[in-house]
């Protein structure tokens, strides 16, 4: 037997049929093949160690089969009795190809092969060991439900139709990774999702070359448009509620098999700064702390820039007091204050990766060495003077507040300080315009991320400038197809 | 969809690129401050309004579509006027001592670059939230204002010669009118036009008039920093609180310039090398302008912005009609 797997259909002849299957795998050691003969007929049964229940095994395959009394002509008359009568298992699919034989294998199945039959059985009796349903670690809040996404993506998916349980939510399997044959799940509301959203989706996500998809990284370059944006237009999460929400949106979402975050597409500029707890809360009061957050990426990105700026070349902005303070303080350091917010922020940076990447152990050593012994020694030494620490202590917890633009934080604040070293306030502002060209070009299908404002949509203003109370907020219910009508007139 | 595809720009952001385009040089330029200025902006902004109507509400979409050889040829006046514009910008950040102006107009340039290889609707997205900042700055202003104003600055004498003339020589949003007609649907033109027309003839004058009652105000160090945002500061004075406006400043000229720069880039299929082939011509203006102050004098606009801002679009409307009445006359 010659050809690739995918291009074969399954061989009537058992003994050839295994060979070539074991010959395939390689004589991979998770492949178990036990044989028995059933009915009169020599089978097979193959499954693949660690992905199955050993019980479901015996309760839904061996037993019934073993009961078979009745003696079979051929191995097709044989299945067909089995798949007619006898019940194995809810999740049951006829093998006609070795590609499919190979990615039920290797996805939990048991394949039952018979000598003759140019077909098998498979029966899903999945029952890998997988991390139980816990509460999500990137996204904590007070009100919402308290469990997040696992890695199993039959799981999840559970636990999004348990918050919808319209018929109008539809999930489509597709796979994914020219090797990995990744399971993915496009999620979407029938009724709300725009039709050429979900085509072209569909199409992109076909057509992904890469070998494997271990993340949703892997999948989301091919999805935008560019990679040059400074903000992502396709959002993460790992809450199914929020998940659900951003669906009754109109919104498309993708879910990857050992994956506990999914993709949701589009993403707007405004939604990192929206939490689910908003809307447990007093409206005003959420609208106070939504302006705080905007206010705190203006912060986090500006501050140390603008410190800079008018420390250096506009110090005539500042107060007396202020200035003869920073005097003081700067007499002592050997550094220049770009060097200085520089090598702080990068400091930073490094310390937040490194009790990112460290074991949880040794973690916590990371922020006593970085936050008391660096941070109190470079200033007691006088190497980094004291406001500049604040500044960039200042920036940094800002950025805090809005976790998911930390990638787009951690590259604009040293380019802002850099445009600010060389050339003040109006180096600040060129910059700035850069950034505000680069945002406003971001787009994914047809939907621009800096929608509600520009494109100006009055009615999706409801939930980015303020947050309107509920009774006034369900009516007309947002839709994200409004932006992009809004932005062809 | 994808972004390379073009998409027209809406009402709204038309509107924000005009007005950007006038506020980058009222901040850029000396600006008087005072009730003759306002009035006189007020007034002219009313006889530009009534001049261009007639485009944009009487047969409009065929009317003002200038054919593609004149539309060129509006590339011109508009690459001179970026230059302008340049010039405008260097002389303000010089004469604010901002750090190394030369570095700054390198910077300038390479933001230009970038944008003109972005899609095109990315600067009327950009002028549109620029806009809608400006916007909540002028909703704080007469909050802020009228506590510490001093209406006895409105009777500050100026020298009223020249404020007419001055006022058509900063229209250069005019030059983009026509070009702006090109990418926007008639009803969104018509929005673009009344919103320009309101924003020149009630929201700056009321600046200035703002400017003028706060002026015995900046003499002190206790400065609003939001209305410092629309102020003009002396620039002779011992301080200077122009930290916060001169952003908006800066941001309303680049993005003029992004914005009426797009619109030339894009009158025919651009080639890869059309965006070096408007900045090199940029740069030169822009050169001759900062080491030739008077190579652009104020008076080349008094006859430049009518001619093409308001006599071609006209030209080009009564051709395109003589020439519809000989098609139908023919036909019959």
């Amino acid at each position: 037997m010659t050809g690739k797997p995918e291009q074969l259909a399954l061989c009537p002849d058992l003994e050839q049929s295994l060979c070539y299957i074991r010959e395939t795998a390689a004589y991979s050691a998770d492949l178990i093949i036990n044989r028995v003969t059933v009915g009169g007929i020599p089978c097979a049964l193959l499954c693949s160690e660690g992905m199955f229940s050993t019980t479901f095994l015996s309760e839904m395959v061996w037993e019934p089969i073993n009961q078979i009394s009745q003696t079979y002509a051929t191995g097709t008359a044989l299945l067909d009795a089995i798949q007619n009568h006898k019940l194995l298992g809810v999740d049951r699919k006829s093998v006609e190809r070795y590609d499919t034989l190979f990615h039920l294998l290797h996805s939990g199945f048991a394949i039952l092969l018979a000598d003759g039959a140019p077909f098998g059985l498979a029966t899903g009796l999945q029952g890998y060991v997988s991390r139980s349903i816990g509460e999500p670690t990137g996204e904590r809040n007070l009100f919402g439900g308290k469990d997040g996404f696992t890695e199993t993506l039959r799981l999840n998916l559970s636990l999004i139709r348990r918050r919808m349980k319209s018929p109008q939510l539809t999930f489509q399997m597709l796979q994914c990774g020219t090797l990995s044959k990744t399971d993915l799940c496009i999620c979407y509301l029938q009724d709300r999702v725009p039709k050429d959203l979900l085509d072209q989706i569909r199409q992109a996500l076909k057509n992904i070359p890469a070998e494997s998809v271990l993340s949703g990284g892997y999948i989301r370059p091919y999805l935008e448009e560019s990679d040059t944006h400074l903000f992502h237009s396709i959002g993460t999460t790992e809450r199914p509620d929020v998940f659900c929400a951003k669906l009754l949106e109109g919104r498309v979402g993708i879910l990857i098999d050992s994956t506990p975050f999914a993709l949701v597409i589009p993403q707007l500029f405004c939604e990192p700064f929206q939490t689910l707890d908003d809307y447990s809360y007093n409206p005003v009061y959420v609208t106070l702390v939504r302006w705080l957050k905007y206010l705190a990426f203006f912060v986090a990105v500006l501050l140390p820039a603008v410190y800079l700026a008018i420390a250096v070349w506009h110090p005539e902005l500042m107060h007396r007091t202020l200035l003869h303070l920073l005097l003081e303080s700067e007499q002592t350091a050997p550094f220049s204050i770009a060097t200085e917010l520089l090598g702080v922020l990068f400091m930073y940076e490094i310390l937040r990766e490194a009790d990112l990447r460290l074991p949880k152990s040794v973690g916590g050593a990371v922020s006593i060495i970085g936050g008391l012994i660096i941070g109190d020694a470079a200033v007691s030494s006088g190497l980094i003077s004291t406001p500049v620490l604040t500044v960039a202590a200042l920036s940094v917890t800002a950025g805090f507040v809005i976790p998911n633009l930390h990638q787009a934080l951690t590259l604009l604040r040293p380019a802002f300080v850099l445009a600010a070293a060389c050339g003040g306030l109006c180096g600040i502002a060129l910059l700035g315009v850069a950034v505000l060209l680069n945002t406003c070009a971001t787009e994914v299908y047809g939907f621009p991320i800096t929608a509600p404002i520009a494109p100006f949509y009055r009615k999706g203003l409801r939930d980015v400038v303020t947050r309107l109370g509920f009774r006034r907020l369900v009516k007309g219910n947002f839709r994200v197809e409004e932006v992009r009508a809004h932005d062809k007139h | 969809m994808t972004n390379t595809d073009r998409k027209d720009w809406t009402g709204g952001q038309g509107m924000a690129l005009l007005l950007l385009c006038r506020l980058g040089l009222f901040f850029s330029h000396e600006t008087p401050y005072s009730t003759a200025y306002a009035l006189d902006v007020s007034m002219t902004a009313l006889l530009q309004a009534a001049l261009l109507l007639p485009l944009y509400f009487r047969n409009a979409p065929s009317a003002y579509q200038l054919p593609t050889w004149l539309a060129r040829c509006q590339r011109v006046p508009c690459l001179l006027w970026c230059g302008y514009l340049v010039a405008q910008l260097y002389r303000l950040m010089d004469s604010l001592r901002a750090a190394k102006p030369p570095l700054l107009l390198l910077l300038l340039f390479g933001v230009l670059l970038y944008a003109l290889t972005l899609p095109e609707v990315s600067a009327a997205r950009a002028a549109g939230l620029t806009i809608a900042l400006a916007g909540f700055a002028f909703l704080l202003l007469p909050i802020t204002g009228f506590s510490t104003a001093h209406v006895l600055s409105l009777y500050t004498p100026v020298d009223t010669a020249n404020l007419w003339g001055l006022e058509w020589a900063q229209s250069g949003e005019l030059l983009l009118m026509p070009l702006l007609r090109q990418c926007q649907s008639p009803k969104a033109a018509k929005q673009s036009f009344c919103g320009w027309a309101i924003g020149k003839a009630v929201v700056i004058p009321l600046t200035i008039v703002f400017g003028a009652m706060q002026n015995g105000r900046l003499q002190n160090w206790e400065g609003n920093p939001f209305f410092l945002l629309l102020a003009r500061t002396p620039l002779s004075d011992t301080f200077r609180m122009d930290g916060f406006w001169i952003w908006f400043a800066v941001g309303c000229a680049a993005l003029a310039m992004v914005g009426i720069l797009h619109r030339v880039k894009s009158v025919d299929r651009p080639s890869p090398f059309a965006v070096m082939g408007l900045l090199i011509p940029l740069a030169a203006v822009s050169g001759i302008c900062i080491l030739q102050p008077s190579a652009l004098p104020v008076s080349l606009w008094h006859w430049l912005i009518p001619l093409f801002g308001i006599g071609i679009p006209w030209a080009a409307a009564l051709y395109d009609r003589i020439h519809t009445c000989h098609e139908r006359s023919a036909s019959t």
